[in-house]
This record gives structure tokens, sequence and C-alpha cells, in this order.
């Protein structure tokens, strides 16, 4: 797909930079642009120019905001327990659910040498050495990695690492989604679940 | 199982075509070019996603075209299943069941089953054990799901860690912690794969036998070895451990279910160096066959038998036992050959459906 103008090339180019982005819908966006007040184009282009200059990432739990005094220093949450990530998305994944209340530490990806990413590559050691200076403050570290193999290898990573230091580590639970039929789940999950079955007790 | 009717479109040398088939024997005939091959490669390719000859997809499409489907409607238990296989060049390929694309192809595998007899074959019993097993994964894997799942996790894991065990030797440094999780991980799958295998093998021993005693009337016994260095340390632990040291050093695996072998004898004698090549011919064929045979003893849904050009490479006694044994088995086959008047001469005694291309 080419075009006369250069200036409707460079824009295509750019936005089919992006994430599930292809040429067409590259196109789509861009003539929508050009269609638009001139207002559209301003504010996006400012509003991404702002967001690149003044996102903050926190240095303790590595989660993106809009200043270094990020929500994990507030007094409201449960400081004995740290949930641990692979991406920002997670954390508001994990939020809204209304269950959890505690520290997060976002660990920006993980481990997969085959595609160049190592412990040293992710915020391993800075979250060992948030356990370990925590004083024991931090009871539990609870793993919500990705059910993947790649994700169960970081979770033994990080367990490997933590062994000899005074605290709980935790992955969450795999199993058959809620409000799903059982004849639906595919068999890795229903066989995982059956192997990890929760005691039933009747009060 | 049976396929009932089959749609090419740019498919090898198909512009579009549809074909209806016999729930029993099926002989596909034609001179040399006109895409007797191609035609039952199709069908290997709905039951197993891949060409069985062809290794990168744009040699699938037809010459000048951008994209190839094959559809076929599949009877199973009595109901009706479409798979539709297509794929576009610079794109992912897509399997349909019943117009629903598979999130992960390789759930296909296993639900259509099909046993693929070819005049290469006997790379097999010449060529590296890549090819033997390639062969044995394909068939187990086909039955056996959990097989299946942890070959493709042996797979990941043993890449993984030979990138640490390559980038170790270029900058001297490992995580030995990660070492650790990968070899614990390799030596798990390493277990229940080993296990699989050589349970396998001693499932089909008696078929292959049989079968082969049978088709030749010789007194030839026939032996399938799996030969794995586990044998003879015990357990892969003990095996995977101690070759870390020289893992480090050379910057990879040495050691795991990926150099497993099988090697095939007559008489306690090896057949790829002393096999004549008549023996190697009906040795193959007597293996595909007692697989098949083992498969429809301890599976609900009977493979689809594909027999392509074999003919020319047997005596027409050996050919009209091969029938009698296929016959038996009443399943659907395909066959193909570039002797019109042969086949029908050969196929007289059986009630087969004729395709002429």
């Amino acid at each position: 797909m080419e075009f006369d103008s250069k200036l409707i090339n460079d824009a295509v180019a750019s936005f089919s930079k992006l994430p599930s982005i292809g040429k067409k819908t590259a196109l789509r966006l861009v003539l929508h642009i050009l269609k638009q007040e001139n207002s559209l184009a301003e504010d996006l282009a400012s509003s991404l120019v702002k967001l690149k200059e003044g996102v903050k990432y926190c240095t303790t739990c590595h989660m993106a905001g809009d200043s270094e005094d990020c929500f994990c220093k507030s007094s409201y949450l449960d400081p004995s327990i740290i949930c641990v990530v692979e991406d920002i998305q997670d954390v508001i994944a994990i939020k809204n659910t209304g269950h959890y209340s505690g520290f997060f530490h976002v660990l920006g990806g993980i481990i997969s040498p085959i595609n160049g990413i190592g412990p040293d590559d992710l915020k391993i050691s800075s979250l060992l050495r948030r356990v370990k200076e925590s004083g024991s403050e931090i009871k539990e570290v609870i793993m919500a990695l990705p059910a993947t193999m790649e994700g169960d290898t970081t979770t033994f990573y990080i367990a490997k690492k933590l062994q000899g230091v005074d605290v709980k580590v935790s992955s969450i639970a795999r199993g058959v989604p809620v409000g799903s039929e059982l004849e639906y789940t595919d068999e890795i999950t229903l066989g995982r679940s059956i192997m990890n079955r929760v005691n039933y007790s009747v009060q | 199982m049976h396929l009932k009717k089959l749609k090419l479109i740019n498919f090898k040398n198909y512009k579009e075509r549809q074909f209806e088939f016999s729930d029993k024997i099926n002989a596909i005939i034609g001179l040399n070019g006109v895409g007797k091959t191609n035609l039952v490669d199709a069908i290997h390719y709905l039951c197993l996603t891949k060409s069985f000859f062809s290794n990168t997809e744009i040699e699938n499409i037809n010459y000048s075209e951008s994209l190839f489907s094959i559809k076929g409607n599949f009877v199973k238990e009595e109901k009706e299943n479409a798979v539709i296989c297509s794929y576009q060049k610079s794109e992912k390929k897509i399997v349909q069941l019943d117009r629903k694309p598979y999130k992960k192809i390789s759930d296909h595998i296993g639900q259509f089953p099909l046993v693929f007899i070819s005049p290469n074959d006997t790379d097999l019993i010449r060529q590296g054990g890549t090819l033997r097993r390639r062969f044995f994964d394909n068939i187990i894997s086909q039955q056996n799901k959990p097989y299946f799942e942890a070959l493709i996790e042996y797979q990941k894991v043993l890449k993984n860690r030979n990138t640490i065990l390559k980038n170790h030797l270029i900058i001297r440094k490992i995580d030995f912690d990660l070492l650790k999780i990968y070899t614990d991980q390799l030596i798990e799958k390493a277990e229940k794969i080993s296990k699989e295998r050589k349970g396998y093998v001693e499932k089909i021993q008696n078929q292959v036998k049989d079968t082969y005693l049978n088709f030749t009337s010789t007194e030839e016994q026939p032996n399938i070895e799996y030969e794995t260095k586990k044998g003879s340390f015990g357990s892969w632990k003990e095996l995977i451990n101690a070759s870390q040291e020289k893992d480090l050093h050379t910057g990879r695996s040495n050691v795991g279910i990926h150099k497993d072998d099988f090697t095939f004898f007559l008489n306690q004698k090896e057949i790829k160096k002393f096999g004549s090549q008549g023996q190697q011919k009906s040795f193959i064929i007597a293996l595909k066959l007692g697989v098949l045979q083992h498969w429809i003893m301890s599976n609900t849904t009977k493979p689809i038998l594909i027999l392509d050009d074999i003919f020319d490479r047997l005596d027409d006694t050996r050919i009209s036992k091969l029938l009698i044994l296929i016959e038996k088995l009443s399943l659907q086959v395909f066959l193909t050959d570039a002797r019109v008047e042969r086949t029908k001469h050969i196929l007289k005694p059986i009630n087969a459906n004729f395709i002429e291309l």
C-alpha cells in the first residue's frame, strides 16, 4: 500500500508499529484523524508526548503512575502480602477483583531465554531485596503469573530464590472458570483442578 | 471413521476440484503427474494439518496463486464433521472444525487419525534417528494426548535450556538456579516420554511380527528395539544431571529423549545394515500395518489408511496378501497406482471405488 502523499505514508507507518494494528487499520485511523477537527490531532499528539514524558515508574513496585508517590506507599494497604505479576494491566485486573488489598510487584515480563529474556532483565532482584529488607513484615508472596510453562518457570525461579527467607510463597489457583460447564473445559485445566482440588467443609 | 467428500482449491496441481469417496477401498488411478499423490496428500493434510511431503506451506499452493484450501467432510461415529485447512501467503494457516477455527492447531491431531504408507518409507530404516523418532511420536501422539503435550513441553524446555547453555559459552555466565529448574523440567518430561515410547514398542511388537510372517510367509523374525541412553543408567535424573559439566562445555543438552532411537531387526540382525531391499520394504509395510492393527484394537475410531504407489514395489503374491490383510481390517483405504489395467485386475475380487484422474 503506497500513496502519493508522503505525509500519509509516514503516519500509516507509525500507526502500524503499534501492537495489533495492521496496515489497513492504520490507514483507517489516519484518514479518520484527517477528516476530524484539528483539535483531535492536537490533543492526541500532546497527550502522547505528555504520557511519555510524564509517567513515572515506582522504584519499589515498578507500577506506572503520575508521580513517584505510588499507591503502594498508601497506608490502607495490607503490608503483609505482596502479589507478583507480569505486567501493569495485571495489577488493574487483580485490583478490580476487590479481593486483594496488599502490595504489588510488577516484573515487567517473564523468564524466556528463547526470546532473550533472562532473570536479570526482570525486576526479580528488587523483589527479593524488598522481601528480605521488610524484616519479616511481608508474610506471603502470591505469584500471579500466566498459566504457561514460562510463567511456571518464573514462579519456580522466584520460589527458589526465596528459599531460606521466612516468607510463605503461594501461587494463584488454576481451574474451571466460574459460570462455565465442565464439559467445555479443556482437559489440562480440568486435570489440574482435579489434582489441586479443594476440601469441602459443611459447618 | 471415513472421509465422504473432499474439495480442493489451489492445492498443489489442483485448481478447483471435488471428490466423493466410498467408505471402503478407493483406488485412485491415472498417468504420472496427474495428481494422484497430491490427492492423498490433501487427505493427510486434513487429518494431520500438514503435508506428508513438503516442508513449507508455500510449496502446497498452486503455482501463481496466493492461497489454498482443503475442505473435507468426515463421518465419525455416525456424525458428520467438516474440516477446513487453509493457508494464505505470509499469513498463519487456519484449521477449522465445523466452521470453528482451532485456537491451537495441535488440538486437531488425533481427532481424524491416519496411517500413510509410501514408497519412500524405507528411508525410515536407512536414514537417521530423527525420522524414526518422528514416526513413532506421530503415531503415539495421535492416540495419546498427554504424550503429545509432554512432547511439546519437552521441546520448549530443551530450547530454553540450550539457549542459556549457549549464552554461557559466549558470556561465561550462567544462572545455576535457572539451569536447575530447566534440568528438573527436562527430567520430568523425559521420564514420561520414554516410559510411553517403551510401552508402545512392547505393545506393537507382536502385531508387527504376525503381520510380517503373514505377509511374507517366511520364518524370519522381526523385532523392534527402543534404544535410549537411559537403559545403562537407570534413571534420566542421574543421566541428565551427570551430563551437566559436558553440557556447560558444549553449550547444549547432550542427553535426553531427543537422542533416542528405534532399531529394527530381522533374525537378530539389524535391517539397516543386513536387510535386502525386499526385506526392508516388507518390514516397513508390516510395521505400519502392525501399528494400524494395534490401533484398531485399542481405540474406537478407526484410522484412514493410505497406500501411495506401493504396488510397483511388490510381487503379485505379496500384493494379494496385502489386500487380504487390508480387507480384514475393514477401514477406509485410499490407494494410488499409475497402471490402470493392472490395478483393475488386482482389485477385481474386491469391490473398490475407482477414481480416474
